[in-house]
């Protein structure tokens, strides 16, 4: 009897490798002094934004860090965290920065000793320093909610970075004390903030860049070096076009974005080192076997997200996403319009004593909103200022009932999360409820409910997590390691939304599926729609609509030298890959008839290549070429099997 | 380039398994159990771990994000995509004849020679 050796076997995938041990190498404003400055933060944003302006003309580039000079080797051996990532979470009320400090993640205080610091740019005119504006994070002024709320502030730029003013987040953004205005037509939303008696405009990026200058300069002060690779946690829900925007934002900030991480993965890393260091003292070995599954539900002001990860030994796998615009902000206009069903009319001519009372209402509500997490009714007592007074009481089952659109959400995408996952209630080991929102009471009993447990986990801070491992993947992703072992860890990210390409009569076929593991690399074959046709449009899309005016546009291009065929015969390959820093890139071409060979030379394209009106192209697109350029599917048997 | 020649095996594969429905050389040199140092018979528990192992070893979160090394774990997460999922899997191991009731292809004729595989008789 023959002894099958399969030989192959013996060879470690490792070896097969030979990993550059170059780490990516900082881009430092200030790589060769040892002693660092602290800068004048005024000085320091108007500075890296100039210096960033000349790479936005680049266009389509990947937009690297402007700096004055490179670090050199020297600067490396200053200090073994020279290049470390520090963690941060934007959130669209709250923002927190967190850094490994060489033994665990410590979040950072302001000078207010706040760790959660409110998210907002305050526009004031003040010729002696200049027109600075200043954000939450600033240690020179706190502002009242009340001053927040006075339409000099720009704040929940979250919900509307990369947006167009045709979308309905943007729509609902109007009931805001500053100025959202929409044109209607696809393009960037104006926004302006109150400065001297006038709107003076801004955008979203804009307010953002100078939001993440302050927490920079805030770190830099605290940690004595120089910042420059951040871990930027993101909402599921965010596209390409939106994640973009927020790099943009770091990029005029003067900061490098190590990774986007979506917030319920960052969760998951951190559940990924507690468990194994539960393993690790219970076994007193490396922690390896014993796999534990847990889903995450993370709502904030802004999002909500829901992911379900698998964890062992110190790797998080990611298993399925979801998410959506929803969250406190939502609520909150809610019961807004339940207290006063007449708001819209109330505040759409935006004088200043009907910008003031809608704060005030805003302030009351939003506290009464808190004060239900722990009660069962609450008393609003509210002057107006303008004559009017609130005075009434909101009851727990009434609050549950104007909000019920927004559980019935929660409720299906934690369904769609463990279908996509393909687990059972009875796999999950535990249920982690981070974000302000989880602290309600009728979403903490619809979570627990949809995951038969009686308790959440607990050993997390519920407005910490995501910003605590963001911090960690940064610390990993710099390559710290730990001789305790608490760094050995790994996220493998899953991407949560689909991605393919516009085919004959406007359908939309992924090629890359939701929740495949990055990095990923994924191909297809396509087929002509007209006889002869030589020429094919790939419109690239990102989402989970049937067709495509559903999804998100994310660019095209055009595949030439297709071979002379009747339709349906000619054969062009569509691949597209994500790599480890998520970036998308697609790749196309025409084959010759009846081979495997390319025709001609392949398309390569990093998506996406689109700016603002991308509401227009898709449309100016059809407008122009009708469907003379359509591809279209090919059967399932013809496609390949798998990627190699 | 690289991809290219990636699209070209996609494609021979694709042509081969659709004639056919048998593997190609191309096809059995890349052996998903050995990629990840398992045997055909190895229960999901452990191919989840030889993946957990294997992107440990070599994810570019950890290696650098060289495009190699994300060749390579694209390759992993492919591979694995496949043996963590009971029906691809069971397809995978039809088309490969590593299903329990497949006969030894040294003793086989139909079967295609195998470089994964030595004969140590022949060996010696």
């Amino acid at each position: 009897m023959p002894l099958w050796v399969p030989v192959r076997s013996q060879v470690a995938p490792a070896a097969c490798l030979s990993p550059s041990p170059e780490a990516p190498r900082a881009l430092s404003l200030f790589s060769s002094s040892s002693v660092f400055p602290l800068p004048n933060s005024q000085c320091l944003v108007w500075r890296t934004d100039l210096l960033v302006i000349s790479s936005f003309r680049m266009a389509e580039q990947p937009y690297m860090v402007a700096s004055d000079s490179e670090t050199t080797g020297d600067d490396k051996s200053q200090s073994a965290f020279h290049d470390l990532a520090i963690g941060i979470e934007v959130g669209t009320s709250k923002c927190s920065i967190a850094v490994w400090n060489g033994a665990q993640v410590e979040l950072l205080r302001n000078t207010r000793k706040q760790k959660a610091m409110r998210s907002y740019v305050m526009f004031k005119d003040d010729t002696s320093t200049g027109e600075v504006p200043s954000g939450g994070a600033s240690n020179k002024t706190a502002y009242e909610e009340k001053e927040i709320l006075s339409g000099s502030a720009i704040f929940n730029m979250k919900r509307l970075i990369g947006r167009a003013d045709t979308d309905p987040i943007v729509h609902a953004s109007k009931n805001l004390p500053f100025v959202v205005q929409t044109l209607d037509i696809g393009v960037k939303p104006f926004i302006a903030a109150l400065v001297n008696n006038v709107w003076r405009s801004t955008t979203p990026e804009e307010v953002l860049a100078i939001f993440l200058v302050e927490l920079k300069t805030m770190a830099e002060v605290q940690l004595k070096r120089p910042i420059r690779n951040v871990v930027l946690t993101i909402p599921v829900s965010f596209n390409r076009f939106q994640q973009i925007r927020v790099e943009r934002a770091c990029t005029m900030a003067g900061l490098h974005v190590l990774r986007l991480m979506p917030e319920p993965t960052a969760v998951a890393l951190l559940y990924a080192q507690q468990q194994q260091q539960q393993q690790q003292s219970l076994h007193g070995s490396m922690g390896s076997g014993c796999e534990k599954v847990a889903l995450i539900f993370n709502m904030g002001a802004g999002y909500c997200d829901v992911a379900t990860t698998a964890t062992a030994g110190g790797v998080s796998q990611i298993k399925a996403m979801q998410g959506c615009t929803l969250g406190g902000e939502d609520i909150l206009k809610n019961v807004l319009y339940h207290l006063l069903p007449n708001f819209d009319s109330l505040y759409s001519n935006r004088d200043m004593n009907k910008i003031r009372s809608m704060g005030l209402l805003r302030i009351a509500a939003q506290d009464a909103i808190h004060r239900l997490s722990t009660q069962s009714s609450v008393q609003i007592n509210v002057d107006l200022g303008d004559g009017t007074k609130m005075q009434r009481v909101l009851h727990q089952s009434e609050f549950e009932e104007v909000n019920r659109n927004v559980f019935e959400i929660c409720e299906k995408l934690i369904k769609l999360c463990l279908a996509d996952s393909k687990l059972a209630a009875e796999d999950i080991n535990d249920v982690i409820l981070v974000g302000g929102c989880s602290r309600i009471p009728k979403i903490r009993s619809l979570v627990l409910g949809l995951c038969k447990k009686e308790k959440e986990y607990e050993g997390m801070d519920a407005l910490e997590a995501a910003v605590t491992g963001a911090a960690l993947e940064g610390a990993v992703a710099s390559g710290i390691t730990d001789p305790s072992g608490s760094l050995d860890m790994l996220t493998i990210q899953a991407t949560p939304l689909s991605l393919g390409i516009r085919v004959h009569g406007g359908g939309f076929v992924p090629i890359i599926q939701r929740n495949t593991a990055i990095p990923a690399r994924k191909s297809m074959i396509f087929t002509t729609t007209q006889d002869g046709q030589t020429e094919a449009l790939i419109v690239v899309y990102e989402g989970e609509g049937k067709m495509v005016e559903e999804n998100h546009l994310m660019g095209y291009f055009k595949v030439t030298a297709i071979p002379l065929a009747p339709k349906g015969t000619a054969e062009i390959s569509v691949c597209m890959d994500i790599d480890a820093a998520n970036t998308l890139r697609v790749f196309a071409g025409a084959m010759m008839l009846g081979t495997d060979r390319a025709n001609s030379p392949f398309f390569e394209v990093r998506m996406p290549t689109l700016d603002d009106a991308h509401g227009w192209c898709a449309q100016a697109l059809v407008k122009t070429h009708g469907s003379a350029l359509d591809l279209t599917t090919i059967p399932k048997e013809l496609q390949p099997q798998k990627v190699q | 380039d690289r991809y290219r020649r990636r699209g070209r095996r996609n494609f021979r594969i694709a042509a081969a398994v659709a004639e056919k429905g048998f593997p190609s050389q191309d096809d059995v040199a890349e052996d998903f159990y050995a990629v990840l140092g398992l045997l055909p018979d190895a229960t999901p528990q452990q191919i989840k771990k030889a993946y957990y192992n294997c992107m440990k070893a070599c994810h570019p979160d950890l290696s650098g994000n060289d495009p190699d090394i994300n060749n390579f774990c694209m390759f992993i997460n492919e591979v694995y995509a496949v043996l963590s999922d009971p029906i691809q899997r069971m397809v995978y191991d039809e088309i490969h004849g590593y299903v329990a009731t497949a006969i030894n292809p040294f003793f086989d004729d139909c079967a295609s020679k195998d470089h994964a595989f030595v004969d140590e008789f022949s060996c010696i």
